[in-house]
């Protein structure tokens, strides 16, 4: 299973403590760290094998050495398992109800680097960044009727007109958004063609993205089936953990899909969500 | 930089340009999302529980 290690130390729902007891387990884990890794755990809550590190080298040797000792007899998957049951409402995330999941990916396709890439800069110069926008269900009954409103705006460009290909990115705070429109115009029945712009900043000018937007949504009946967005500008700066970027100005472009329901993927709330009610209902 | 508007033509060309080609092999994976049910799973298959964890989801950040 994959999990978001933020939720897991700042949950207070009995299976999130039941899994840091567990993380913990592994020499060097500092709870209040990071706690990213690999861990495979027998379900009675004890730490069988863990790592940190994801290439296929590591993972194959490691997952090895997890397979001898359950081979070795050295995993006791008969042990009690303790009932964990309830919940935290603070950091329990669901898709809301009547919201569609919207695929969202971005990558970096114009810029120059000064510097030589290590073997990590080198993938993550190609690489794409992954997140959901959740559409709510009165903001498609608007666009239903050729609305954007302001809330789905302003989520879009706060949360994810971001340059995430390099790491966990810094969201846009509401005062670092200087300018965004994004309005439908209709195309036939049910269908619109969506175009925008936005211009986002930090205070001290040192992150920065200035982008233009154009999309499709299409509907049958009340069913959104279609939210392809294309968002393509100049960025420049990075976050404290998203660091590699080009120099100077570089172009970065996103670009969205509706997601497929059915994957494991948009189950996962998005990053921006962390910070539910502002993500919801975004100033 | 180019930051002038996108048009209908320019637009599709990005888009079909941003979009994954097609599943990547970890997407063929069928991952679990919930520690809660993937523990009763493991229970009942009587099998230790593979967890990957990360600062941002690993299923989707970056």
């Amino acid at each position: 299973m994959a999990v978001d290690g933020w939720y897991q130390q700042r949950s207070k729902e009995p299976n999130a403590r039941f899994f840091m007891s567990i993380c913990t387990q592994l020499p060097g884990i500092d709870p209040d760290g990071s706690i990213q890794g690999q861990y495979i755990i027998a379900p009675s809550g004890k730490l069988v094998h863990g790592w940190n590190g994801r290439d296929a080298g590591t993972l194959r040797r490691e997952l090895a050495a997890a397979l001898a000792k359950q081979r070795g007899g050295r995993v006791d998957l008969a042990a009690p398992v303790p009932a964990l049951e309830g919940t935290d409402p603070q950091y329990a995330r669901a898709v809301p109800a009547g919201a569609s999941v919207v695929d969202v990916f971005a990558r970096v396709t114009q810029g120059k680097y000064s510097r030589e890439p290590d073997k990590y800069q080198k993938l993550q110069r190609v690489a794409v960044g992954r997140d959901r926008l959740w559409i709510l269900a009165d903001e498609k009954n608007a666009l239903a009727s050729g609305t954007v409103t302001k809330a789905l705006a302003k989520r879009i460009a706060r949360f994810h007109l971001i340059d995430n290909t390099r790491g966990e990115p810094p969201i846009w705070s509401a005062s670092e958004v200087k300018h965004v429109t994004l309005s439908a115009q209709a195309d036939g029945a049910g269908a619109f063609w969506l175009q925008g712009k936005a211009h986002l900043e930090t205070a001290d000018r040192k992150r920065g993205f200035v982008a233009a937007l154009r999309g499709r949504a299409e509907f049958d009946g009340d069913e959104l089936v279609r939210f392809d967005l294309a968002a393509r500008g100049a960025h420049w700066g990075h976050g404290p953990f998203t660091r590699g970027a080009p120099d100077g100005r570089f172009e970065v472009s996103i670009a969205t899909r509706l997601a497929d329901q059915k994957s494991a993927s948009s189950r996962v709330p998005p990053q921006g969500a962390r910070a539910l009610q502002d993500y919801l209902r975004p100033r | 930089m180019d930051v002038r508007p996108i048009d209908e033509a320019k637009f599709l060309e990005l888009h079909d340009l941003l979009m994954p080609a097609a599943a990547e092999i970890w997407e063929t994976i069928a991952w679990r999302t919930d520690l809660a049910a993937a523990r009763a799973e493991a229970v009942q298959r009587h099998r230790p529980l593979f967890v990957w964890t990360m600062n941002g989801h690993p299923l989707g950040c970056t």
